[in-house]
């Protein structure tokens, strides 16, 4: 049965001739997010979200941990060029029109994981609590102090009279590492979905 | 699953594999190399969010750059916050936005220019922020 699977998917399967280096895109990005997995699920053991903490935990991992510099290292950094092929994707779909009927859940679900891959990332930023941290802090969600429920627990208790408080600091850490995870895993499901039904687009 | 093979010839077609996966390979090694390399080089901040550092110049991660600095543009964060919404709520719903039956943006000149100057904009935001 497996071999049958292999078969049809992997090694007797053929697509169509002329596709590009930038089809792989979608492809590296993919391989982005599970290296922020792997090194992630590593440093939710011993990152502490809070306030007084959060600091000091890094500084562990990055000092005191064998191996622990290299692994926050590799998650800090690989955002950085995790936006390039996602970009290079998007630009290349935009620009060629791919996102046209049958494809059109294609381009929503995939420029949702975009919009989500950016969140992901300005909170990943503001868990360090270096001075990036209140740099973001300070220009983004400084100054909001909404009444709303959302707003004021994403970004309006984050700045305490100038201090992260705790509580900030956990809501961001959720939505870092449970709630935006789990709705990018749910959305690149659909995505490789309606690319098995519908498959990649004709050559132009 | 969808069936490459059905009303094509086979020299409009090829293998998946090798052919598919070794791109994907080669790559990712490239990929790899690029974010080791990046470990090694792209510097850190290591000063702790205080009211001291706050001054200090620090560069956030360069595609965060343009939403920065539209929010230090826009005084009002409620406004800035909803903007941000907005336009990402545009820019999930381009296909049914886009009613043109043609599919290449370069025939679509008011969509080109739409596209471009969105494009430039963030661009310059970017740009502009990091030159601060």
């Amino acid at each position: 049965m497996w071999k049958n699977v292999v078969e049809k998917n992997v090694t007797k399967k053929l697509i169509p001739k002329g596709i590009s280096l930038f089809r792989c895109m979608g492809g590296l990005a993919l391989i982005a997010f599970l290296i922020q997995v792997g090194t992630g699920i590593f440093l939710v053991f011993y990152y502490v979200p809070s306030a007084g903490e959060a600091f000091n935990s890094v500084k562990y991992i990055r000092h005191a941990l064998p191996y622990g510099w290299l692994i926050q290292k590799v998650h800090a950094v690989t955002p950085y060029f995790m936006i390039v092929p996602l970009f290079i994707h998007m630009i290349r779909i935009l620009f060629k029109g791919l996102y046209k009927n049958p494809r059109e859940l294609h381009w929503v679900s995939g420029a949702s994981l975009l919009v989500l891959t950016l969140l992901i990332c300005y909170t990943g930023t503001c868990l360090t609590a270096n001075n990036l941290t209140y740099l973001g802090i300070s220009s983004v969600s400084g100054q909001v102090a909404m009444q709303t429920m959302v707003t004021d627990h994403i970004v309006g208790v984050y700045n305490d009279g100038g201090m992260v408080s705790n509580r900030s600091f956990v809501t961001v850490y959720a939505l870092h590492v449970a709630c935006i995870p789990i709705m990018m895993c749910i959305l690149m499901g659909f995505h490789f979905l309606m690319i098995r039904r519908t498959g990649v687009s004709e050559p132009l | 699953m969808v069936d490459y093979s059905k009303g094509r010839s086979e020299e409009e077609l090829e293998a998946f594999y090798p052919n598919e996966i070794l791109r994907h390979t080669i790559l990712t090694f490239l990929f790899i190399s690029a974010i080791m390399l990046g470990v090694l080089f792209l510097p850190e901040s290591s000063q702790q969010s205080t009211d001291e550092f706050a001054s200090l110049q620090t560069r956030p991660p360069w595609f965060l750059l343009p939403f920065y600095h539209c929010s230090s543009l826009i005084n009002n964060m409620v406004w800035h916050v909803a903007i941000l919404v907005i336009y990402a709520i545009t820019f999930i719903s381009v296909p049914f936005l886009d009613r043109n039956a043609e599919k290449r943006l370069w025939k679509k000149p008011v969509f080109l220019t739409i596209v471009i100057i969105n494009l430039l904009m963030i661009l310059v935001l970017g740009l502009t922020r990091y030159l601060q």
